[in-house]
């Protein structure tokens, strides 16, 4: 998938939110992307964008999505509802809120199988009941009757990744899947959806604010800001040697890579509200580096087959 | 610099009163309710000056003019323009007593609710305990059943009336502020201020009327509201059953009722016009009532 | 199941508790001789009628023998009609319930599906006009309506008959019944509509109904299998204590279209003074009051799976 020049603004009463403004990127078949942010950067957005679920007053203003040699954007609502859940699946945040809590998990699953494959219901329960096996959740066959809130957490977003699987998709953008859940449970729920991209060649998309997270998980990763990618690369690259200022800053603050004694890195200032943006670098006013040229917005530069959005990188 | 800084006067901070009213007019639907209420208000206060007849005043009645149609002269010299009743009565005239009886009995038997109600929820709130367990069991009891129900019930056991009418509104009103209150009062009371004026020892009275009781008023407002109306239309509808109040103070349910008769012959103006301006006494309350729940609800919440 | 046992036993709890109270109203609070002789008994009969009573008894005792009386079915006789109150207000029973369950019906079939469409489109012209509709509905007085519609269909129109009742489910007892249900139904009817309004734009907002979109489902399966479970819960829990209240409401419109139901009969004999009748319309009624309440509980529960555990756990 391809996402080209993207932009979902908001037209609030407040003002005009660029909640995305010109974001672009790719991923491969098997490949698994990190899109990496704080809160508010518009990340979120961007997986809605993609599934055509921005809800008013949000609208998507520009841009190209291709996918499968098609544009997505010019697609028509009963297309689009044909793709989603099918060939480009979601996985949110909290599976609390998710999962319906008045239906039970199988009621859940055969309808997202039988809106798109044309099988009879036992044959969807069957499917339901493969995926859950797939995705660790034991005796399948009682969990499937059960209700959302007789699970834990972390088998909740187990069951959430499970729908996501059914119809065999070919891209998954899981919304900060693991934010809510235990530490141990994340890097189990983590291993797995590593092991299920790589034998499945689904293409993943995992949307963060948790640096380490993507560390151990994510091929390429995207770092956003205000509604822009600020620096794209591979992995290794971007973590070792990060060359935008903020990049920089938000590995220095992972607590591990604190020395103990020390006063905790930080970014100083905090992030902006994204109505009415000033204009030039987003970063300007928390950057130690900005210089009068900042009040210039800049343009996505190639650096070593990286991509960076700054006048003066590391 | 700074000597320009001090001469400027600081603007004025808005009251809260003054943004409410900025809120509720910002909504045209609600302006129009709450001139309409006030239209009725008037017209009720000053009935004895508007109306053209005084209807009760047998002296100035007579059968002749009985049932006339909408827009023909009676015998009084003047007009009728919403017709006459079957005893000869000046529709509008009737209608304006009316409306002042049927208002008066409904904001009067609000009011007294409001203040047992109001009463009772904070002693609940305040005391807490057994008090307060006891008090909301009643009041749950009391809400669980139909607001009619309650009605016929105590006016079967009380007999005919204006006062016993007057007793069983207030009695089937009361629990809803209770319960409105003392949530409300719940809600403030674990608040830091409350704990504040205890420390400074202060009388519980002052605690509970200075502090406690102006943060309780926004939802009491709007509860008062929707009360006021839901009362006018239940004395209404027991004065339209015959068993509210006596026809010595004939309200506008008991109009309507003396219509129904003349319904069938197709004389529809005995019962048309009083309903019309029960339904827009009512409909404006409820209008200004709700808007003022828009207003104040989203705000309590924060 | 055990949850049914337990709410069974509340309300057994909470009808004692009602006797109490009638019983005391009755007979304490009112004067208990003055409310149960009728009016032109000679000062001999009116001894031998409390001696009968009991009523020169200690209050106890006069309690367990009404107690004992009432559960036996008897609770006096008529003064109009000379029969038992009790039998008197059964005969009259079915007819109330008709009415009732009508306009019930009526309610929700209207209700429900205006309020789900106003809150799916908040903004829309037809939702605010619905929304005007209900207030409307909810403040216009009950019996003046009443009148209206009687002016309008039977005697302008001459459409539907205006009073009396025809034979249950023909076509001549539904005439008759249409205009007293939708008379009774419409302040319900507006009730209905705000609350589903309201619970609409609640759940449409739900994280698990933009999940549902994203598995691809249909919109019309969103709405009508997601969205109205979930607002059922709170619609049912209303609904049900207003059937109480429609069956105590009926009162005026069995008075305005003289239609043959318990609430006519409590009228008149309010107004002729027939106190048993009196007294066993609110046995009857309270009674029915606390069944129906039970039956909702139990309802509730079937609903929302969630407080059924919770009540096993407890």
């Amino acid at each position: 998938m391809r996402v080209e020049d993207l932009k979902t603004h908001f037209f609030t009463r407040a003002g005009v939110v660029r909640a995305v403004d010109g974001v672009s990127f790719e991923v491969r078949p098997g490949e698994v992307l990190g899109l990496v942010g704080e809160s508010g950067c518009g990340k979120t957005v961007t997986g809605f964008s993609i599934l055509g679920l921005v809800d008013p007053p949000g609208r998507i203003v520009g841009g190209r999505i291709i996918f499968d040699g098609t544009d997505l954007l010019q697609l028509g609502e009963a297309r689009m509802r044909q793709i989603r859940g099918a060939r480009i699946a979601m996985v949110f945040q909290d599976p609390m809120m998710t999962l319906n809590p008045v239906l039970r998990i199988d009621t859940q699953m055969v309808e997202a199988v039988r809106a798109h494959q044309d099988v009879d219901a036992s044959t969807a329960l069957r499917i339901a009941r493969d995926a859950l096996e797939r995705v660790g959740i034991p005796s399948p066959d009682s969990r499937l009757r059960s209700y959302p809130h007789q699970f834990s957490g972390g088998m909740r977003q187990r069951v959430a990744i499970a729908i996501a699987l059914l119809n065999r998709p070919k891209l998954i953008i899981a919304d900060e899947p693991t934010t809510a859940l235990d530490v141990t449970i994340q890097a189990q729920i983590l291993y797995e959806a590593q092991k299920l991209c790589r034998e499945s060649g689904t293409a993943l998309i995992w949307i963060t604010h948790d640096l380490s997270v993507v560390a151990g998980l994510a091929d390429r990763i995207c770092v956003m800001y205000a509604g822009r990618i600020v620096e794209q690369g591979s992995v290794d690259e971007v973590l070792d040697a990060p060359l935008h200022p903020y990049t920089h800053g938000l590995i220095g603050s992972v607590p591990s890579r604190n020395r103990r004694g020390a006063p905790l890195a930080q970014i100083p200032g905090m992030t902006p509200a994204l109505v009415n943006l000033p204009p030039g670098c987003a970063f300007r006013s928390r950057c130690p580096r900005a210089q009068p040229r900042c009040t210039e917005q800049p343009e996505l530069q190639a650096r070593n087959g990286r991509l960076v959005r700054c006048f003066y990188p590391l | 610099m700074s000597a320009v800084a001090e001469s400027l006067p600081l603007p004025k901070a808005e009251t809260p009163s003054r943004r409410l009213a900025r809120e509720f007019f910002s909504n045209r639907i609600a302006t129009a309710a709450f001139a309409l209420l006030l239209i009725i208000i008037f017209l009720a206060l000053f009935a004895p000056l508007i109306a053209p007849q005084n209807p009760y005043d047998l002296s100035r009645v007579t059968v002749l003019d009985a049932r006339l149609e909408p827009g023909e002269r009676g015998s009084g010299g003047f007009v009728m323009w919403l017709g006459a009743d079957g005893a000869g009565r000046d529709m509008w005239s009737a209608m304006l007593y009316g409306l002042r009886i049927s208002l008066g009995v409904g904001v009067a038997s609000g009011v007294i609710a409001l203040a047992v109600g109001t009463a009772i929820g904070l002693l609940a709130a305040y005391r807490g305990g057994w008090l307060d367990a006891l008090i909301m069991r009643l009041v749950d009891l009391q809400l669980s059943f139909p607001a009619i129900l309650v009605a016929l019930i105590l006016v079967a056991i009380l007999g005919r009336g204006a006062d016993k009418v007057m007793i069983a509104l207030i009695l089937v009103q009361w629990a809803y502020y209770a319960r409105t209150v003392r949530g409300s009062a719940l809600v403030e009371r674990r608040k830091e201020y409350i704990e504040a004026a205890h420390c400074l020892a202060l009388p519980p009275r002052r605690i509970v009327f200075r502090h406690l009781l102006p943060n309780v008023v926004a939802p009491l407002i709007v509860v008062g509201t929707l009360q006021t109306a839901h009362a006018i239309s239940l004395e209404a509808t027991l004065s339209f059953l015959g068993v509210g109040l006596p026809l010595t103070e004939p309200s506008l349910g008991l109009l309507i009722a003396n219509g129904f008769e003349y319904m069938l012959s197709g004389k529809y103006w005995i019962s048309f016009y009083p309903g019309l301006a029960l339904l827009a006494t009512i409909m404006s309350i409820n209008l200004v009532g709700d808007r003022l729940r828009d207003i104040l609800n989203p705000r309590l919440e924060r | 199941m055990v949850f049914i046992i337990r709410r069974i036993i509340q309300s057994l709890v909470v009808v004692l508790v009602m006797s109490l109270v009638v019983f005391v109203g009755v007979h304490v609070v009112g004067d208990p001789v003055h409310i149960l002789i009728s009016d032109d008994m000679t000062q001999e009969e009116i001894d031998a009628f409390i001696r009968r009573l009991g009523l020169d008894r200690p209050v106890h005792e006069q309690y367990f023998h009404f107690l004992a009386n009432a559960v036996r079915g008897d609770l006096g006789n008529s003064f109009v009609y000379g029969e038992p109150a009790l039998k008197l207000i059964l005969q009259r029973m079915p007819a109330t319930l008709e009415l009732a369950f009508g306009a019930f019906l009526l309610a929700i079939v209207f209700g429900i599906p205006l309020g789900m469409y106003a809150g799916l489109k908040p903004d829309s012209a037809a939702s605010r006009a619905i929304m005007a509709g209900s207030i409307l509905g909810f403040s216009l007085p009950t019996f003046w309506v009443g009148l209206m519609l009687i002016m309008v269909f039977a005697v302008m129109l001459g459409w539907l008959p205006s009073t009396g009742r025809g034979d249950f489910m023909t076509w001549e007892g539904l005439r008759h019944l249409a205009l007293p249900a939708f008379n009774l139904a419409l302040f319900k009817m507006a009730l209905v509509t705000r609350l589903a309004r309201a619970g609409t734009r609640e759940a449409a907002l739900q994280d698990y109904v933009k999940f549902a979109r994203a598995k691809g489902l249909s919109p019309s399966r969103v709405v009508l299998v997601h969205v109205l479970k979930n607002i059922l819960v709170p619609v049912v829990t209303v609904l049900g204590l207003e059937l109480g209240g429609l069956i105590a409401f009926s009162v005026v419109t069995e008075t305005v279209f003289a239609w043959p139901g318990m609430g006519k009969l409590l009228i008149d004999s309010i107004q002729r003074l027939d106190r048993p009748v009196v007294v066993a319309y609110l046995v009857i009624t309270v009674l029915m009051f606390i069944v129906i309440n039970l039956i909702v509980d139990i309802l509730y529960s079937m609903l929302d799976p969630r407080v059924r555990l919770k009540e096993a756990k407890a």
